[in-house]
This record gives structure tokens, sequence and C-alpha cells, in this order.
């Protein structure tokens, strides 16, 4: 999952930054409006966060200009504006949720999962696809009752391609998902991952789960 | 109780109750006047009847109802009295029955001017007498020569050989009986009318100065913190609409008030609440996990410069509502201007170096000022503060002070514009929803240098200079 997090103060930038990736999400920040627009715009995030008061473009306006051109992508507004008023308007113009500084980074990383799970229209924490079981809230995967270690990177990649069991996803949308915004195409780190991801699954006498379709991209469901 | 509906209840209610009581009192004296005057002018008509009817006749006294054996023309027993006598005897000429023999009093007038008197009669009544006295020998026509004589002659020279009668008429007073008759329902009505003329007017009282309720129901069901209320009567008096027009403006003003209230409350919870909102975060990924001590050491320096930050700004908090309450003592002292400013960029220097910033010092080795230090230092930190933290990084920070008691403290402009500009020195009262974070901050700083400047008795400006677009605050303490 790749979160959009615009925010100006640095400590939170900093702090919050780390908070999500190691929950093996990818995060690009926004240290003001302009910035946080940009990328917004120009890419695809599974959630933004976003701050009201900021430097050149307000919070809000970004929220607008963002429903306005039917990007879906959910927002959390995080911001210090606790008032009702201010709640029900930023729910109004298009929020999905809201939380007020200052908060608690465990319930920002749960809501933020909350809101990933209803985007891809699932309710549990669990997702299972055959025999392979993906528990998104303790981070932690079976497959036929067994354990598999995965470090962050593959977790993240693994959790994003079963959100979107049995759809093609192409190695750029993989890119965009699972990595931070480096610039480039990262086709290459993208084919090794899933070939990390793709050993570690395999158990033996037990069908492949993740398929190549060749020039295109991958599919991850239960081959029958 | 200091009521103005009784006040003017009584105030009407006496004016009018003496109003009427006066007007009565003198109706009533007019018809007593009227009625005597008739009463008396009947009484004489019937003495100097009753006169001309006496005579001298060869030396004796005729009188003429005695002759015929009858009474006085005209009499009537038991009301009207006479009594006719010689001047110096005591024996009456002629009395009426039913009066005691010389019980009528003897006086007597002229002609021209009997004289009335007010008489008690021996039974105890009331009665008004006339009387005439007037030389027989002379009659009744020669009436006008004896007045003259009398005139002349002083009125106590009596002719020689004159024979002079009295006569005394008395009527029973019968005016008294019709006043007292008119004055009973004469009260009656005076009181009748200051009741109903009480009630008349507390029904008008009551009613004219039922805005007043109207304006202390409105005024009692106003709330506290709401906005937009205002007193409006239905149908408002002119009297009263200058006082609605000031309570209104009052309302107006309280609300303005209240509202920068409520921003600057707003707006400090805004500006704590993020700096909490950093220590919370660092700590508790710090906290997450077990870490390296370099990690731990990072976050707790990261802590240690949020708290410092918060530290700053509850102070800067503190003196602005410490200046705002007007508790401050002032200590003015001989300031030597370069060796303060120096001195107290001492803490900036690290950030400065670290941001990359040049300084350029432009200090007149000896100015001095005569002000508070301790003021001084505070507008002097936040200065440094803000172009430490907003001058854009590689940028020039010139801080000069000579001595005509000028300081100030420039750095680029960066994105600063000029409409963010002209709220420099309120930028923390306002509403800063669309507004840099940056400005907002530096504006409480400002906000403070501000306060201070103007208790120290100088002033302070901020502007952007062209071409070079320097940001420039300029202290002039002169």
């Amino acid at each position: 999952m790749k979160v959009l997090f615009v925010e100006d103060y640095k400590p939170l930038q900093k702090s919050v930054g780390k908070a999500i990736r190691e929950v093996g999400w990818a995060v690009d920040v926004a240290p003001d409006g302009e910035e946080g627009l940009w990328l917004a715009e120009n890419n695809t995030y599974d959630v933004v966060i976003l701050d009201l008061m900021l430097p050149k473009v307000p919070g809000l306006n970004i929220l607008a200009r963002l429903r306005e051109k039917g990007n879906a992508t959910p927002i959390l507004i995080l911001t210090a504006k606790d008032a009702v008023e201010d709640r029900m308007k930023g729910l109004d113009m298009g929020a999905d949720d809201y939380l007020v500084k200052p908060f608690f980074l465990g319930e920002l990383v749960s809501r933020l999962k909350a809101l990933v799970r209803r985007a891809y229209s699932q309710k549990a924490p669990v997702i299972r696809i055959g025999n392979l079981e993906i528990d998104t809230s303790a981070r932690r995967v079976r497959r036929d009752g067994q354990e598999i270690e995965l470090t962050a990177r593959e977790y993240a990649l693994l959790e994003y391609l079963a959100r979107r069991e049995g759809q093609l996803v192409t190695r750029t949308d993989i890119w965009n998902h699972v990595y931070e915004n480096y610039g480039g195409s990262g086709s290459n780190v993208v084919d090794v991952y899933v070939g990390y991801l793709r050993k570690k699954l395999h158990l033996p006498r037990m069908p492949a789960l993740i398929h190549t379709r060749r020039g295109q991209g991958y599919v991850l469901q239960e081959e029958k | 109780m200091h009521s103005l509906r009784w006040k003017l209840i009584v105030g009407i209610l006496s004016g009018v109750t003496l109003l009427l009581g006066a007007g009565g009192t003198a109706a009533y004296l007019a018809i007593k006047t009227r009625l005597y005057a008739e009463f008396d002018r009947s009484l004489i008509q019937r003495t100097v009847l009753l006169a001309s009817m006496i005579e001298q006749d060869a030396g004796a006294i005729k009188i003429e109802w005695l002759e015929n054996g009858d009474s006085p023309p005209g009499h009537q027993p038991g009301v009207d009295y006479f009594s006719v006598w010689t001047k110096g005897r005591s024996e009456a000429l002629a009395e009426s029955p039913g009066v005691e023999k010389g019980s009528l009093p003897r006086f007597g007038g002229s002609f021209g001017h009997p004289e009335l008197r007010a008489i008690v009669l021996p039974d105890g009544r009331s009665a008004r007498g006339a009387g005439i006295e007037f030389d027989l020998r002379q009659g009744l026509r020669n009436e006008e020569s004896a007045e003259r004589a009398e005139t002349a002659g002083g009125g106590a020279a009596t002719p020689a050989g004159a024979i002079i009668v009295q006569i005394v008429i008395a009527k029973l007073d019968t005016v008294a009986p019709t006043l007292a008759a008119i004055r009973r329902p004469l009260i009656g009505l005076w009181l009748g009318c200051t009741v109903l003329g009480g009630g008349i007017i507390w029904w008008v009282v009551r009613q004219g100065l039922q805005p007043l309720d109207q304006l202390k129901a409105q005024i009692g069901s106003l709330e506290e913190a709401a906005c937009g209320q205002r007193i409006v009567l239905p149908q408002q008096p002119a009297e009263l609409e200058p006082v609605i027009r000031e309570l209104n403006r009052l309302l107006e003003r309280v609300e303005k008030a209240l509202m920068r209230e409520r921003t600057l409350t707003s707006n400090v919870a805004h500006e704590l609440r993020t700096p909490i909102a950093g220590l919370l975060a660092t700590l508790e990924v710090t906290l997450n996990r077990l870490r390296s001590p370099e990690e731990y050491r990072e976050s707790a320096g990261e802590c240690f410069e949020i708290a410092k930050r918060m530290n700053w700004l509850v102070n800067n908090l503190l003196s602005i509502a410490r200046i705002e309450a007007g508790n401050v003592q002032l200590q003015p002292q001989d300031v030597r201007i370069e060796g303060v400013l120096t001195e107290w960029w001492k803490p900036f220097e690290a950030r400065a170096e670290e941001r990359g910033l040049r300084i350029d010092w432009q200090l007149e080795h000896a100015a001095r000022i005569q002000t508070d230090p301790e003021f001084l230092r505070v507008v002097v930190t936040n200065l440094f503060d803000n172009a430490v933290s907003y001058a854009p990084e590689g940028g020039t920070i010139r801080i000069e002070a000579n001595s005509e008691g000028i300081v100030s403290v420039s750095n680029p402009a960066g994105a600063l514009s000029a409409e963010l500009l002209q709220h420099a020195f309120d930028a923390f009262w306002r509403n800063t929803e669309s507004r840099d974070r940056h400005v907002a901050h530096a504006g409480l700083g400002l906000n403070l240098c501000k306060q201070i400047v103007e208790l120290l008795g100088g002033r302070i400006s901020a502007q952007i200079q062209e071409p070079e677009r320097l940001f420039v605050v300029r202290v002039d303490m002169a």
C-alpha cells in the first residue's frame, strides 16, 4: 500500500513516515500544499493523509480539487482543528476520515488500514485465497496453516496483490502502490520481489498462486 | 423601591388630585361668594325698606307697621328678626317677636353702606344681620347730605337735636346649609376623580412602559456566547431608540471581542497541538520496537527540540497575557546595544550555521539605549528566531543598530507576500485557515514584539525592501 502524507511540520513528517514504513507500506511526504496536490494528481495512492493548515495551498482546497476531478482515493484529514464544524466541513467535502492532533500513531495506522479495506471492499481484516491466509491487522501470512515469514516489502507486495485477487496487476501498478516515489520505473525490482514472494509461498504439492501474464503483469489467484 | 412606574403614577396622580382639589375649592368659593352676595343684597334691601318706614311725626317716632298693628312687610317669623331703637337708649322701639329682648346685637352703618355682620341667634342658629343708623330728622330724603356731613364732620360729631335711630335686621343664614349640601358631593366627586384618575394613569403608564418590559425580556433571553444577536422591539418608541441602538452597538463590540478571543484560543490550541502531536508521534514510533542506541539518541534529541519550541511558545503566550493584563514593571537602564545584541545572538548561532545562514553585523560601537533590557531581549530574540527560522537556506541575515535608537533585523523575504505582510503583527489573532503556518507562528512573536515595543515607548514596523526583496523589521526606540 502507498500513502501520501501532506504535512509541513517536520517532526510529524518524520515520525508518521517512519511508522507507516514500519507497517510495510510506502510513504511519499509533501511539505506543502502545492507539492501535495501535484503528487496526488500525478500518482496513484491508496490513502492520502492531509493536514489542513498548509503553506501555499490549504488542505481543503486540495481535497476539493481532487474530488472535483473524480479522484476517489481515500483521504484522511489529520489536523489540529478540532471544532465540530471543521470536522463536518472536511467530511462533507469528501474526506473519508478525520483525526485530530495530537493523535496516537497506532490509531492513525488502524484507521489507514480500515480505509484501505473499505477501498478494496473487504470488511474482514483476514484475506483468504484458497489455503492462503493473510491477516492484515497482525500482518501474518499462513499457507495450509503453516506460518510464512515475509519481509516488510514482500508482505506489502503480497497484500497489494491479494487485495486485487483475480485481477491483472501491472508492474507499474505494483511500483506505484508498493514503492516510494523515487522516480523512474522499477520493473526489474518488482520482478525480483515477485520472485522472492513466489519462492516463499511455494509449498510442495500445492498449486502456484502468483501467475505471470507475459508482457502484462501478474495475477494472484487460486487456479482450479 | 426606586420604580419609574410608581414615580410616574404618584407624580401624575398628585398633580391631578391637587389641580382637581384647587379647581373644586375655587368653584366652591365662587358659589359661596355669589350666594352670600345675593343674600346680603336682599338683606340690605329689606333693612333700607324697613328703615324708610320709620318717621318722625310731631316729635314722636312713628313706625309705620306698628301704626297699622302689623309685622313689617314680608316678615317671616322664625326666619328673620328685627330690632329698632333710639341710639343711647336701651329700650327698643320695636322688636320682632320670638327674640329675647335686647338679644340682637346693636350696630349700624350708613344708608349707603349698611353694616353687615354674622350673628349667632339666641337659639344658637347662625344668621346674618344688617344695621343702619340714621338721623330721623333728616330722613331718607336727605340721606346724601347727611352722608356728606358725616364725611365732613369725621362721623363722630352728631348735629344738635338729632334723633339717631338704629335698625338691625337679622336673617337666618340659609346659605350655609346650601353650601354644606354642595360641599359633600364636591368632595365625593374629587375623591372619585382621584381614584378613577389613579386607575387610568396606572393603565396608561403601564401601557407606556410596556416596551421597557419587552426590552427586559429580550435582554434576559440573550445568550452569553451566541453571535448575531440584536435587540429589536416590535413597536420601538423614539425614546428607547438611542438606548437600543447603544445596546446593539455594545452587543456588536462584545461579539467582536468574543470572536477575537475564540480565534485566539483556537490558534493557541492549534499552535500547541501540533508540537504535542509531534512529540507523541516521535515517542510512540520510537517505543514501537527495540531500537539501536543511535536511534534512541536521535529521537530524544528531536523531542528535546520540540519541547524547547513549545517552551518558547508558552513563554511568549505568557508574556502577551501579562502585558495584556497590565501588570508589568519596567526597569529602564542604560543599555549598550552592541554588547547585548551579540550576547543574545549566541543561542541562535548553531541553528543559523545548520541552515547555512550568513550574518551581516552593522552595529555602531558606541550606540546606547535607555530601556528595560529584559523586555528588549524578548523583542530581539523573537526577531532573531523568526529570521533564523524563515530565511531561505543559505541567505544572509543583516542585524543593524545605531546611536539613534534603531535596531533592525533583515532577511530575504522568500515567499512572503505583501498581502501577508499586512497581517505580520496580528497574524496570530486572525483566522489562519488559508495561511502559511509559519506566518501565523511568526505572527505570535511579532505581535508580542509590537506590544512590548509599544510598552517601552517605541515603534515597530515591517516591510519588504525592493529590489532585493528583503524582509525588514525595524524597531525605533528613540
